[in-house]
């Protein structure tokens, strides 16, 4: 094994270790003291970093894309389940950089979750959401992919519902996991059809890597599965109003699921399926089409935020749209440069909400008078009534909640209440049926 | 009933609704005032009782908490044998059945743990604890027996031992049963309002969220970019414009575009909508105010905040929006029938329980009382009926209730008992020493306790006096490089001075030029900020400047302090020059700095009413012959991470910091003009005498002194000598507070302290960067002679009163008038805030939302939180302020009868009241409207050399002790390291 599999391969097992230590000793029902949890956390974290810092100098040094094979779990009929990691150079430097902010989060929560009861819990689950990131990043097969995907949508699920005495959090939790769940089946739906036409279909690196070339309807098809896939991790239209909603964990909890990374999985994923973007020019204009308009609805959303987290969520929708602008537009560099730069600097507005009103007195004490509302382009040439309604279509959020409500969940519940009512019906004639079959 | 009548007894009742809702103001000047405040005309007992059926909210700590201090001694027998004894009195001794008298019974239901026998609990208690299958576990020998002697003849069969138990057991299970199923139930009222029941409807999710996210944005204060259209009309009228028209997403939304649509046709206001709702609804109206408040269900935290800005207007930070209560019970009223469009799904409902629960309930603490007891089920149908009934009604009586609060009194008992016996074994002297050579004069704060001891330990010559911390100026103030006017002032008082910082001559030039970078910089930083949530300015941002931000992200992080003395360097080319002076006028309109000609050291003001403020304050201390050098030192708190930042400023300042205060106070007593018409009053300062004033920061434990280069050269050296004592004692202050944090180490260093209480100030990640007033138990008004050297533990606030100098109680009546009603809020608040977390306080912090500038929501959407949140309050002990004054008793009660306020108070028990004999150690305390002699236990005060030994490795509440001062001197050149001073 060479030194870059071997620095990679402890990054890697790390926060699988921590995750293990902190979860058997609560099972065990001797949870680990806050004391120890802490710095523990921080060697641990802190060791994954200076690894990967090592990894990514390696990598860059030799210039030699490699990867880490662990060996397969199982196999079956021409099908082996492959535990298998890519570390290319722009694997290794995403790696370092998830790493790091967790790194960062995880000693701002040593202080910021003190004496909360949930201390353990909320710990476990950032363990959790590295691990997922690590394999969303790193990941050499489909399936460690879609595992990957699962944590992140279970940790961040289990985190808006973080307060869970109340029951606001417990019901939003509920329903960023259902559109979660709804869309991971778009992801499943899309890797199947990929094996299914390409056997030995793997992620690719990055860049280069052999790509079959498929027909054109198979490709538009995938490609649009994927799309739906990302548009509910990422918050894109019509599922955009989820994210406000997740800001009941507690603030730096939102600030690197929301803020930073867990947002921000949707457009690493298609970039690595940007070799699928050429051979399937309509449903990469969708997604074009998709990203600009979320941004510009956000954006718009934004304008009429009064609370600060929710300000900073339709703020993040708006850059996520644009970056899956980019991403549509064939871009490469400048969309992970966007998602790093926003990803660092809306963790740092995220943690510092709190002290909103400290640091805007601060800033109005700077100007020299209150800060006046933003001047909005092209306001002044609409009618009182259009300006009404915009600012109510802002206001209301597009009405994304009801929206969804009306088209998806109220319809479902019909159908389900009706399903069952049948279902107890049938049940009821059966029985009948037997008692009678049984008194004769 | 005519329409004006109609409109004028509505607009009546809504006031009345106000009142009941919370009454806290925009989050950013936050005033402590008791939480029940409505309910102040009610003795406390009641009043928490009522108030919490109202509002859905526990009256006291709930019994469990109590039971646990019961077994850990911090509540004890003998307290809750009083507690049980005062409120019993002659009827203690009563018999209620055969040898058993009614005191017994309540020892019974109070020492022992009688199973709270909830509903489902009952079958659990029976089935899976074997209740049933033998006597109670930690049953008392005595007890146990004197039950199965009554049986057993000879106790020899010990194998068949458990049978016996059981059928005894069982016996007295049926006799219990059966008296049960004869004793009438009583159902009891518990909805206090005057009328009816509480509706049973609730407001539905869907309109609590539309009107949360429509009046925050009617409230914001300038933290959205797009200012809501038609706002100047009015919340109602705006909320009609804005949405009788748009889109339906379903027939709520249909509902409403119809009735804001005719509503706007027919122009009629709020009043006539919602008195045609309520005429709709039926409803009578003595029925208004019920059905109206209840229409606030889960909106309270708004309406509050509606009816505070409607009343208050000058209280919003930037400017408060035409807003009235009655148009937001409107709206209310209007969008909860539109809720109705859809039918809403039936929740599971509570089921009634049907009458076998309610005997198992009714009979469960009974038969576990008489096994308490000692009782056989033979001997409960020996009694009579009535005596049967008796027991049952006694139980009904002695419910969990009533004793959590026999429990709240023990506790508060233990507590008084402490501080009274250390204050009545207080050895030193009575009176104030004369011979000082400095005094420090420090808002009356329970936070100040330890600075004060500290400061006196460091320097025996060294006097302190404590007072309300806006030492008598009421000020509008704007500080150099502030925006904004601030009033200092006790709230509701208007301000009698503007001050104006503004830099010394010399430095004027540099600070134009600091200003104009200020100002460039800030420019560019909002421009940012907004940019970087908007859409191109934000992908220009995120993309070219984004990845520099993960500097500034990891090191606050990692290293808060570092990076606060970091940035600090690096602003000190554009920060505020530090080399300022005060301009004092009286009126807005003549401000020295416009007039053309600047009056003599920029001052103009009435020398009358500076004389007043200033003979005022030196006489209500008693501080009647000042040394040499005085320092007035306000204090306040700086923090990130802390939307309740102002909660931890000077209450007195009106949640204001109260350097300036001191400053101007100080300012004001050097005036040559006003010493001269002291002396004519007879108030002689000696010549000598030089004050200086001084900022104290509670939070990182800084300290600095204004106008040190005013300072005449004579006094170089006793400013050094305070210095030395200032950088002493706020060493020791910060290794005192750093004990009340469990992340800390109790061995900490003065230095170590000092940095983490540093550290902690600056963290983005810190919730609690001080307790604030949390732990605050007494109020202690008298000479600091009587209390010098007491180890108080930061709990006690301390107000300077001298009772020799007062013979006609004028200065008392002011003292109490202000101190009293000040610590009491802050007392009551916290009391509250900490038994109910979430339904007085704002419960945890950790996923607050700052919601339009004016206060908090729990994470993505809810109605606004008031109070205090747990992280401020968890290592509070909620008691009633314990108010002792070093007053003859007639004194106190003359002030009592002329100040309603207060006599409420004290008549009402919100706070418990005591008399400390100035020419004795004979302490009086009130009860039931009287004074009555203090019995002491006989509890000797411990002795110690300093505090640091009281403290030292220990965390939790400390008793108090007697630190002898004579060990510790210090010189004055001890302390070389000044403190950190500007100018």
């Amino acid at each position: 094994m060479s030194w870059l599999q071997l620095f990679s391969l402890a990054a890697l097992v790390i926060p699988v270790l921590l995750f293990l230590l902190l979860g058997v000793s609560q099972l065990l029902h001797c949870p680990l003291r806050e004391k120890l949890i802490g710095p523990m956390a921080a060697i641990g974290l802190s060791a994954a970093i200076l690894a990967l810092l090592m990894a990514n100098g390696l990598c860059l040094y030799q210039d030699s894309a490699q990867t880490l094979d662990l060996g397969r779990w199982f196999s079956g009929q021409g099908h082996a389940f492959r535990l298998f990691f890519l570390l290319d150079v722009s694997t290794l430097p995403l790696l370092l950089f998830a790493n790091l902010l967790v790194g960062v989060v995880e000693a701002f929560t040593h202080r910021y979750l003190h004496r909360e009861p949930g201390y353990h819990r909320f710990q476990l689950m950032l363990f959790l959401f590295l691990i997922g990131l690590d394999l969303v990043l790193a990941a050499g097969s489909m399936e460690m992919l879609v595992a990957g995907w699962e944590f992140l949508g279970l940790s961040s699920a289990l985190l808006i519902a973080f307060f869970h005495e109340r029951s606001g959090p417990i019901r939003n939790g509920l329903r960023v996991f259902s559109i979660y769940r709804f869309c991971d089946v778009a992801l499943v739906s899309a890797f199947l059809w990929l094996h299914a036409v390409w056997p030995d279909s793997a992620p690719t690196p990055w860049q280069g890597g052999v790509v079959p070339t498929l027909p054109r309807g198979t490709a538009e098809g995938i490609l649009l599965l994927l799309l739906f896939a990302v548009s509910g991790k990422s918050a894109l239209l019509p599922f955009s109003s989820w994210l406000p909603r997740a800001m009941e964990g507690p603030t730096p909890s939102s600030a690197i699921f929301y803020g930073a990374l867990s947002v921000h999985a949707g457009p690493l994923l298609l970039l690595r399926f940007s070799w699928l973007m050429e051979q399937a020019p309509a449903a990469t204009v969708v997604l074009g089409i998709l990203g600009a308009l979320t941004s510009l609805c956000a954006a718009l959303v934004a304008r009429t935020q009064t609370e600060i987290k929710s300000l900073l969520a339709y703020a993040t929708v708006t850059q996520v749209g644009l970056i899956m602008l980019e991403i549509s537009l064939g871009w490469h560099w400048i969309p992970l440069l966007h998602i790093a730069g926003h990803a660092t600097l809306r963790s740092l507005q995220f943690l510092r909400a709190p002290s909103l009103l400290h640091d805007r007195h601060n800033l109005e004490d700077a100007i020299g008078g209150h800060l006046a509302h933003a001047r909005i382009p092209g306001l002044d040439r609409l009618s009182p009534r259009q300006v009404r309604k915009l600012y109510q279509f802002s206001l209301h959020r597009a009405w994304l909640d009801e929206l969804l409500d009306g088209l998806v969940i109220y319809p479902w519940q019909r159908w389900t209440a009706a399903l069952v009512d049948v279902h107890l019906r049938l049940e009821q004639q059966l029985a009948k049926f037997v008692s009678k079959e049984h008194r004769r | 009933m005519s329409t004006a009548s109609s409109n004028l007894r509505l607009q009546e009742t809504v006031r009345k609704v106000g009142l009941l809702l919370p009454a806290q103001g925009p989050i950013t000047a936050f005033v402590h005032h008791n939480t029940l405040h409505s309910f102040e005309d009610r003795p406390f007992e009641q009043a928490v009782v009522e108030a919490g059926a109202l509002f859905g909210t526990e009256p006291f700590l709930p019994e469990a908490t109590f039971r646990e201090m019961l077994a850990c001694g911090r509540i004890q027998y003998r307290d809750l044998e009083a507690a049980i004894g005062r409120e019993l009195g002659s009827r203690g001794s009563q018999r209620v059945a055969p040898d058993v008298c009614r005191l017994d019974i309540w020892r019974v239901l109070l020492r022992d743990q009688i199973f709270p026998a909830a509903d489902v609990r009952c079958h659990w208690l029976l089935e899976e604890q074997g209740l049933l299958h033998g006597l109670l576990p930690d049953l008392e020998s005595e007890a146990r027996r004197h039950l199965l002697e009554s049986v057993l003849e000879p106790l020899d069969h010990a194998e068949g031992l458990h049978l016996v138990e059981k059928r005894l057991v069982q016996d007295l299970w049926e006799a219990c049963l059966a008296t049960t199923h004869e004793a009438p139930l009583r159902q009891a009222k518990s909805w206090p309002m005057a009328s009816l029941e509480r509706p049973s409807q609730k407001n539905s999710r869907w309109s609590c969220e539309l009107l949360q996210t429509f009046v925050a944005s009617f409230l914001d204060q300038g933290l959205s970019d797009w200012e809501l259209p038609h706002a100047a009309d009015g919340l109602f009228t705006c909320f009609l414009k804005l949405h009788s028209e748009g889109w339906c997403p379903d027939s709520r939304w249909r509902v409403l575009r119809q009735r804001t649509k005719r509503l706007l046709t027919t122009m009629q206001g709020a009043e006539a909508c919602l008195l045609e709702a309520l005429t709709e609804k039926g409803c009578k109206q003595e029925d208004w105010e019920n059905y109206l408040f209840c229409a606030c269900e889960g909106l309270r935290g708004f309406a509050g905040m509606v009816f505070q800005l409607e009343e208050n207007p000058q209280r919003a930070p930037v400017a408060a929006p035409p807003c009235r209560l009655l148009d937001f019970l409107a709206l209310a009223v209007l969008v909860e029938d539109c809720a109705q469009a859809i039918p809403q799904q039936e929740l599971l409902e509570e089921q009634d329980e049907d009458f076998e629960e309610t005997q198992f309930r009714r009979t469960i603490p009974l038969f576990q009382l008489l096994q308490r007891l000692g009782c056989t089920g033979n001997w409960l149908r020996a009694c009579s009926m009535e005596e049967r009934l008796a027991l049952v009604q006694e139980l009904e009586q002695c419910n969990e209730l009533h004793r959590r609060r026999l429990f709240q009194e023990a506790y508060e008992r233990r507590y008084r008992k402490q501080v009274l016996n250390a204050l009545a074994q207080h050895p030193g002297p009575r009176q104030d020493s004369a011979a000082a050579l400095l005094d420090v004069v420090l808002c009356l704060d329970e936070r100040e306790e330890s600075l004060r001891r500290h400061l006196e330990e460091a320097d025996p010559l060294l006097r302190t006096y404590g007072t309300a911390g806006h030492f008598g100026v009421s000020l509008r103030y704007r500080g150099l490089g502030d925006a904004d006017w601030t009033t200092l002032a006790p709230p509701g008082q208007p301000a009698r001075f503007w001050v104006e910082e503004v830099a010394r001559d010399h430095a004027q030039q540099e600070e134009r030029q600091h200003a104009r970078s200020r100002r460039h910089l800030g420019q560019v930083r909002a421009a940012a900020d907004r940019g970087s949530r908007g859409l191109f300015l934000g992908a220009f941002l995120h993309v070219v400047l984004g990845i520099w931000s993960t500097i500034p992200l990891v090191l606050a992080v990692l290293a808060p302090r570092w990076f606060h003395r970091f940035s600090k360097q690096l602003s000190a080319g554009w920060e505020p020059h530090h080399d300022t002076t005060l301009h004092l006028w009286q009126d807005e309109e003549s401000n020295p700095t416009s007039s053309a000609e600047p009056t003599e050291e920029g001052a103009r003001f009435d020398l009358d009413s500076a004389t007043e403020v200033v003979s005022g304050l030196l006489l209500s201390m008693g501080l009647t012959h000042p040394s040499r050098l005085v320092l007035f030192l306000g204090h306040g708190s700086r923090s990130l991470n802390n939307p309740q930042e102002a909660a931890h400023d000077c209450g007195a300042c009106g949640g204001g910091r109260g350097g300036p205060n001191a400053r101007v106070v100080a300012r004001l007593a050097n005036d040559a003009r006003v010493r001269a018409s002291l002396i004519e009053q007879g108030l002689e300062i000696p010549e000598e005498t030089v004050f200086v004033g001084g900022w104290h920061n509670t939070c990182d434990d800084s300290i600095v002194l204004f106008d040190l280069c005013d300072l005449p050269d004579s006094h170089r050296l006793d400013l050094r000598r305070l210095e030395a004592a200032l950088t002493s004692a706020r060493g020791i202050d910060a290794q005192e507070r750093a004990r009340q944090f469990l992340n800390q180490s109790t061995q900490l260093t003065p230095e170590r302290a000092l940095a983490q209480v540093e550290a902690r100030a600056h963290d983005l990640a810190q919730p609690r960067p001080e307790y604030g007033h949390a732990t605050n138990a007494t109020l202690l008004i008298g000479r600091r002679a009587r209390s010098r050297g007491l180890f108080l533990d930061r709990r006690s606030f301390l107000e300077s009163y001298d009772p020799e100098q007062d013979q006609d109680g004028l200065q008392l009546a002011t003292v109490m008038g202000t101190a009293m009603t000040v610590c009491a809020g802050i007392n009551l608040e916290y009391y509250f805030s900490f038994v109910d977390p979430f339904g007085y306080g704002c419960g945890t912090k950790l996923p607050h939302n700052i919601s339009a500038l004016l206060g908090v929501m729990d994470g993505a959407k809810s109605d606004l939180r008031n109070g205090l949140p747990w992280q401020m309050t968890e290592i509070h002990e909620p008691m009633r302020l314990l108010v002792i004054i070093e007053a003859p008793p007639e004194r106190i009660e003359a002030v009592l009868a002329q100040n309603a306020q207060l006599s409420r108070l004290v008549h009402g028990r919100w706070l418990q009241l005591a008399a400390l004999s100035p020419h004795s150690d004979e302490i009086l305390v009130m009860e039931d409207g009287v004074f009555r002699p203090h019995h002491f236990e006989p509890d000797p005060l411990p002795e110690v050399e300093s505090s640091l030994k009281v403290f030292q490795g220990r965390r939790g509440p400390l008793r108090p002790a007697f630190i002898r001062m004579d060990s510790t001197t210090a010189s004055p050149d001890e302390g070389k390291r000044t403190v950190e001073v500007l100018s």
